[in-house]
């Protein structure tokens, strides 16, 4: 996944698309203000400087599915690993919720179902049956919406032909109205993504950890015109 | 070795064995147990038939496409249509949370009748059948008594068909009173009137814009069609393209739009009229505006004489005397390297755009403000121009509301004011004087103007007085408490769905989707509801509305549309690209071949829309009796003299920079309401969705908070999160202090669409700015002002 | 010790035996209150079960809080016994004899609520098996899982050998439970053979309990030292944990000898020179904490990693400082002044210093898990954490259960190990002389009268 910040508006419209597809719990205002509120892909916030010489960052961060996972090395019973595709995804049925992963991840994207889930009214209406349901008790987090993969992946056999680029994207990616998210093969040069990857303006979250994250980020870069040479 | 065990041990040791093993039984069934509970715990999604529909967002006057995931009769996921031209597959998060207020637990579960008082309502569940036969009868009994004009409805989200209908039936019915809530934009739009004599929205070509200049306008927080703008945004900063416009966001506060413009000028609030005619000085005196535009397309730019051969004075000489550089940058705060650096840039790159429409926080006088931001417009000639600014192009149905005159004026008509127009914010002072006649009976359709208007307070209290009040609202909220009847109005997945081009969007476009799923609750229509009314009343009425209903009535319309032979479904891009090149060259190859098959198309795919082109944009957009741009406006000097009033001093008809508020002793800080795109227009705050997301860069969930600069909050002695006390002179609210960086020292912001009172729980919490600001109105054409309350902050 | 058996219910320190003969009543009062104790942490557990770990005062991300920290809170305490003891034997440090016992029980029985702590801690419990079923050795939890297994077993055998003599005296002198006592004894003799291979058995225990319990701490400073997060990615985790584990440990032993000795009368036996001598290993390991905190603390500033400073900050001058200073008080300022000197490190004095020890390693322990935590690399919101009553009331079960317990032990065994009592009383004397005169040249002339040169020697300032 690519997200090039210059694009983002921060419209948080990926939360929402992720939350809805993902059957994310709606959390009551009461457990929203003791911080149990799940989100796989949030916002983050980083503001620099005084008024009025301020720079705001709004950078949208889901999992990012590293190459080499802090998160699967702690985890004492395999309930995290990385798939054939690259994904860092959880078992639920198998955590024990003993949040070691929650706490490896340097980047605070795990996330843990304090209670059981609750869907006030009927908002349980909304569930998609596509996605599995978090039961109490385990950590869950972004599977880069795996379930669309394997339709995808379903169908375009079915059809008897090789998965499409574009054919797959995740909830939050498809959102995008300003199209500052891309998403595809990373091992395909001519992808979307691996090009911008290569973008000067390219760079990833915490690199210097050595995680390998599999999200890129093109940082905001400036405005190419400019005011023309007086004579 | 004497390791011996006799017979007494060995017993015990079995006794004891027996037990131990018989606890670990107890202690194994009771972890199965245990497990089994947790197992069925386990949530498990029925599953079903999946179905995609296309359906039209309704939860801002935008209208997007969406495309509906259905698994069997629940709505399980919203997602863009990608053939609609205005969101494009692309949505905003308000969009999503849809699904949350379609299963909201605390929607209207039937229609409701108030047995109590209307200070004290009791409610008392009805039949759909008593409901409207209580409103019809009620509207019958008001025309046979020759009161059908004192008959309001009030529109929430104005729709295109779902307006005109309603509009039909009131002019048929004999009330002129089609009421809607105020857009941010009527002081732009009162501008765009003077200088341009247009009254139809204006539109903006942002994409093909090199350099944008916002005065105050949140473009990324809700402004316009959000999603539209969005995808611009996303286009002009296209890492393949390159970057080549530039969006400067000139306003006080460090908004997300202005982190996310290319460059943030702050700058003293109210003072954005002063920038851009310090801007325009900057352009005058280096000669970089468009002058063969200025001398053959404008008015007033020179010095004149009228027709008697009295002297006026030009737009050119108010700047050169009145807003010199140095003057503009300590009015402004902005240092004068800035206001030359930002004016060259925008005279040099065209096209370039000026918008100062919709400003979340505006002055008395924001018209003046406005035609000084507007102005900058006619000095880059982009007016009627690609990359500028133009009219909104008109759908091709035909208006027949005005078929039958009505005698009778619209009842908030704002005779007192120069320019005088209609105003909402009125009615409360129309309903309480009697004049300019009683109101009889007040209709709202998902509109709650107690909670949304700055006098609310004041609308609470001239309902109350009302007659009859009846709503058509999804929730219970503060205004449909106040009426006697209460008709649950269904969302927009269960309705029969339409909406017009979206605000400022520069092309003209007819969305129009059935329902996705069965109405919840049995909640109706309105439109259909309206229908049977009509029908009720018989004669005129029911004549004017032959529909069986709404689907009928949209169909008659797309016949319409069908007979204007022009424009296109909603296609892909491709397809797209290639009619506009054959519309173009004079061709216009439809899709559809009759009525019932554009019908169809539009069906599935979403709607219909033109492309449209530029050719006649001038005439369009320019219609003043000079038929030229009026930086003097020669419509307010006409409007003045109509009113009888002294024409005086040419300023009063030239772009200005409105006085400015004063602090009040003791309310030091300037409070200015501030819009959030989660909950844009002021709504959305009763969904969890929206709730979690309204505040991140203060990390603010679910409350609203008080945006304070650190070191003010340092002076005050307040910490970050702490709960603080901001009081005006019209009250006080709770609310929880942030210190943010991005405030100015001198003012302090609230979000506004927090402190609801009724409706849903999840919405009555934070505090209403509205309620805080004193009631103040423009003098020029009444529009409520939010610019000017002071207000002190303390711990509490 | 062949003798023994024909002494009669007179034994010499028959005392000891005296809290396994006949309770006081008070022992009834205490064990009921300490009951109390546990059933509240019981149903806070339940509650959490129930609701599921929100009861808690936990959150993102604060994922660790309390039970955490007394986990290795626990886990620290742990290494009083084994290890204490197992050094001391080693060494022949023959005032080890009436304290070794009340040491070890405190390992094999806080173990359980280290354990315990973890389970308290998991989002499900009824997975606990997963441990096994699909074990990943990669994560430093499950090194945790090994080697608290091997000590738990390592230190019960450890716990036990000593304990089968004293058994064996149970069974032919006491009137309660000799059956219990006969299985126990495996038919104890006191044979030389049998003694041989005593001796030989606790010989190898010892050796082998030293590096195990080393481990078990190691291993659970891992569990931080081996994530990323800021200023838990340190290399000097384990031996900085070891370090405070015994600290705490030792901290623990004097507490408890000094309820010992008060509750059952046994000042003759846990003598003032047995505080006097553990009051110096605990100022030892004082100064081997602090030398060890400064170096960990002063690394990370010199490091001036932002995010490592960060944590830094909220611990020194931040939200944490009172926690930390209270820490840096309690665990050595406080201990340092009352053991530095002879005149303070008095019973007394050394238990003040042991119970301050214990708050400030709790509080160590907190003040590692929680300000990381609070402060991830990334800069969300900062977290917060205040524990909430299930995770007070699980604690105080915890702590009372332990007490219940350990109070259960005394009156069932001999706490202070009576044979070692005696075996020193019969053989170390003359043994350690020999030993003494083993060090010293041999062609020194007509040694002195061999106890006062020794007294006279110590005597001297």
């Amino acid at each position: 996944m690519l997200i090039d910040l210059a694009k983002c508006t921060a419209c948080q419209a990926c939360m929402v698309a992720c939350e809805s597809e993902n059957n994310v719990p709606c959390v009551s205002p009461e457990e929203a203000g003791r911080r149990r509120i799940i989100s796989w892909i949030n916002l983050l916030p980083e503001i620099e400087g005084e008024y009025p010489r301020l720079t705001m960052r709004l950078a949208p961060v889901p999992c990012l599915h590293c190459d080499s996972p802090p998160c699967i090395l702690v985890c004492p019973v395999k309930a995290t690993s990385l798939s054939p595709e690259g994904f860092v995804r959880q078992t639920y049925a198998r955590c024990i919720g003993c949040r070691y992963c929650t706490n490896g991840c340097p980047y605070t994207r795990r996330m843990f179902n304090w209670y059981k889930p609750e869907w006030p009214g009927e908002f349980a209406e909304a569930l998609n049956p596509d996605v599995s349901v978090r039961p109490k008790g385990v950590v869950e987090k972004c599977t880069f919406c795996h379930h669309r993969l394997m339709k995808a992946r379903d169908e375009a056999r079915a059809a008897n032909r090789p998965l499409a680029e574009g054919e797959y994207t995740p909830a939050c990616v498809e959102v995008c109205p300003a199209g500052a998210m891309y998403f595809g093969d990373l091992e395909d040069p001519d992808s979307a993504v691996a090009q911008l990857g290569r973008h000067p303006r390219a760079f990833k979250l915490l690199e210097e950890l050595g995680t390998k994250p599999k999200v890129t980020y093109l940082s905001e870069g400036e405005w190419s015109g400019g005011e023309r040479k007086e004579a | 070795m004497s390791f011996q065990i006799n017979r007494r041990d060995y017993l015990r040791l079995a006794a004891g064995g027996a037990l131990g093993t018989a606890t670990s039984g107890v202690t194994l069934k009771g972890i199965s147990s245990f497990n089994a509970a947790l197992a069925s715990e386990e949530v498990r999604v029925p599953g079903g038939p999946e179905n995609w529909s296309p359906s039209v967002c309704w939860l801002c006057p935008a209208g997007c496409g969406l495309k509906v995931r259905t698994i069997g009769t629940r709505a399980v996921k919203i997602q863009g249509n990608p053939l609609h031209p205005v969101s494009r597959g692309g949505l905003c998060p308000k969009a999503l949370a849809g699904l949350q207020e379609l299963n909201h637990p605390d929607r209207l579960r039937a229609p409701l009748k108030n047995t109590g008082t209307r200070k004290s309502p009791q409610w008392r569940q009805i039949s759909w059948e008593e409901a409207v036969t209580t409103v019809a009868a009620k509207l019958r009994g008001l025309r046979g008594a020759g009161q059908a004009h004192g008959v309001v409805w009030i529109d929430g989200p104005e729709r295109n068909l779902r307006s005109r209908l309603v509009r039909r039936f009131l002019s048929a019915y004999g009330s002129p009173n089609y009421l809607t809530m105020p857009s941010g934009r009527d002081a732009f739009q009162t501008a765009v009137y003077l200088q341009q004599g247009v009254d139809q929205p204006v539109a903006y070509d942002l994409e093909n814009t090199r350099y944008l200049l916002s005065f105050g306008v949140n473009l990324l927080e809700g402004w316009g069609s959000p999603v539209s703008l969005m995808r611009v945004f996303g286009r002009w900063r296209d890492a393949a393209s390159g970057r080549h416009t530039k969006f400067v966001q000139i306003e006080p506060r460090f908004s997300i739009t202005a982190a996310r413009a290319d460059e943030w000028v702050s700058l003293r609030p109210g003072t954005e009229a002063a920038l851009a005619l310090g801007m325009a000085y900057v352009l005058i005196t280096e000669g970089l505006y468009d002058a063969a535009f200025v001398r053959d397309r404008t008015f007033g730019f020179e010095d004149w004489k009228d027709a008697a051969g009295k002297a006026h004075q030009g737009f050119r000489s108010l700047v050169l005397s009145e807003y010199r550089l140095n003057d503009v940058s300590e009015m402004t705060g902005v240092p004068a390297e800035t206001i030359l650096r930002v004016a060259r840039e925008f005279g040099h790159n065209r096209p370039a755009l000026a918008l100062g429409d919709h400003q979340t926080s505006t002055l008395p006088g924001a018209p003046y403000a406005a035609m000084a931001v507007h102005s900058l417009n006619a000095l880059a000639g982009s007016i009627g121009v690609a990359g500028g600014v133009l009219v909104q192009p008109e759908l091709p149905f035909h208006e027949e509301e005005a078929s039958r005159k009505i005698p009778w004026p619209r009842v908030d008509e704002t005779p007192e004011q120069i320019f005088p127009g209609h105003q909402l914010a009125r009615l409360p002072q129309a309903i309480r004087s009697r004049k300019p006649y009683p109101v009889e009976a007040v209709l709202l359709h998902q509109a709650n103007p107690v909670f949304s208007l700055p006098n609310g307070e004041a609308f609470r209290q001239a309902l109350l007085e009302t007659p009859f009040v009846a709503s058509f609202s999804t929730f219970l909220d503060e205004t449909a408490m106040l009426a006697d009847v209460v008709l649950p109005a269904p969302t927009g997945l269960e309705q029969w769905q339409e909406a017009g081009s979206p605000p400022a969007f520069p092309f003209a476009v007819q969305s129009i989707s059935p329902p996705v799923i069965a109405a919840r609750h049995g909640a109706r229509q309105a439109a259909d509801v309206v229908l049977e009314i009509a029908r009720f009343l018989g004669g005129p009425v029911a004549a004017a509305l032959p529909f069986d209903n709404f689907e009928a009535y949209l169909r008659k319309s797309v016949e319409e549309l069908f007979a204007a032979q022009t424009g296109a479904v909603f296609s892909t891009g491709l397809d797209e690209t290639w009619n506009r090149l054959l519309e173009r060259s004079g061709w216009w190859s439809p899709t559809y071949s009759n009525a019932e098959e554009l019908w169809e198309q539009m069906k599935e795919r979403g709607g219909w829309w033109e492309a449209g082109n530029l050719s006649g944009e001038w005439e369009r957009a320019v219609r003043t009796p000079s038929r030229r741009f009026e930086f003097y406006s020669q419509t307010l000097e006409r409007w003045t003299r109509a009113a009888g009033r002294e024409a005086g001093d040419d300023r009063r008809f030239l772009p200005q920079q409105p006085a400015l508020p004063k602090a009040a002793a003791g309310y030091p800080l300037l409070l200015l309401p501030m819009e959030v795109l989660p909950l844009a227009g002021g709504a959305g705050g009763h969904l969890p969705y929206l709730q979690q997301i309204a505040g991140p860069h203060v990390f603010a969930t679910w409350d609203s908070w008080l945006e304070i600069n650190p070191v003010t909050a340092h002076k005050l002695g307040i910490a970050d999160g702490e709960k603080v006390w901001v009081e005006s002179r019209r009250g006080r609210a709770q609310v929880r202090a942030r210190l943010y960086a991005g405030a100015r020292p001198e003012v302090v912001h609230l979000p506004l669409g927090y402190g609801h009172t009724a409706g849903s729980p999840w919405g009555c919490r934070g505090a209403n700015p509205l309620a805080l600001l004193e009631e103040q109105y423009d003098p020029l054409a009444g529009l409520p002002q939010t610019t000017g309350t002071h207000v002190k902050v303390y711990r509490s | 010790m062949e003798s023994v058996r024909k002494r009669s219910i007179n034994l010499p320190d028959a005392v000891l035996l005296q809290p396994i003969l006949a309770a006081r009543s008070s022992f009834y009062y205490v064990a009921m209150a300490l009951l109390g104790g546990t059933t509240l942490g019981f149903i806070a557990y339940l509650v959490q079960l129930r609701r599921g770990l929100g009861v808690t005062g936990l959150n993102v991300p604060l994922y660790w809080g309390v039970y955490i920290t007394n986990f290795v809170f626990f886990i620290g305490i742990s290494h009083a016994g084994t290890l204490i003891s197992a050094i001391l034997r080693l060494c022949d440090a023959e005032w080890r004899r009436s304290i070794t016992r009340a040491a070890e029980v405190i390992t094999v029985l806080v173990l359980f609520f280290g354990v315990g702590s973890i389970i308290m801690d998991l989002g499900r419990p009824d997975r606990l098996l997963n441990v096994l079923r699909h074990p990943n050795f990669r994560s430093p939890l499950l090194w945790d899982v090994c080697s608290i297994s091997v000590y738990l077993t390592g230190s019960t055998i450890y716990l036990y050998l000593p304990l089968i003599p004293d058994v064996a005296i149970l069974r032919d002198y006491g009137k309660k439970r000799v059956w219990f006592y006969r299985l126990l004894a495996l038919g104890w003799q006191g044979t030389p053979r049998q003694q041989h291979v005593l001796h030989r058995a606790i010989a190898v225990m010892a050796v082998m309990v030293i590096p195990i319990a080393i481990s078990v701490h190691t291993v659970v400073s891992w569990v931080f030292g081996m994530t990323v997060q800021p200023m838990w990615h340190s290399t000097i985790f384990g031996p900085y944990f070891v370090v405070g584990a015994i600290f705490s440990g030792i901290a623990s032993i004097l507490i408890a000898m000094a309820l010992i000795r008060r509750i059952y009368g046994l000042e003759d036996y846990l003598r003032p020179v047995h505080f006097n001598n553990l009051g110096l290993l605990l100022l030892v390991m004082a100064l081997l904490w602090f030398y060890f905190t400064f170096a960990e603390y002063l690394t990370t500033f010199y490091g001036g990693d932002p995010a490592h400073l960060v944590v830094f900050y909220s611990k020194l001058t931040g939200r944490f400082a009172p926690l930390f200073w209270t820490m840096v008080v309690t665990c050595f300022v406080i201990p340092f002044s009352l053991l530095s000197r002879a005149r303070t490190r008095t019973v007394t004095g050394t238990v003040i210093a042991s119970i301050s020890i214990n708050i400030g390693m709790w509080l160590e322990r907190y003040t590692i898990v929680v300000p990381t935590l609070s402060r991830p690399r990334l800069p969300w919101a900062e977290g917060t954490y205040s524990p909430t009553w299930v995770e007070a009331f699980i604690t105080i079960g915890f702590g009372a259960t332990f007490l219940f317990l350990y109070m259960l032990f005394t009156r069932f065994f001999p706490i202070v190990s009576i044979w070692e009592v005696w075996e020193g009383r019969e053989r170390a004397v003359p043994e350690v002389v020999a030993r003494i005169r083993s060090y010293l040249p041999e062609d020194g002339g007509e040694a002195p009268e061999s106890e006062d040169l020794i007294l006279q020697t110590k005597e001297k300032p």
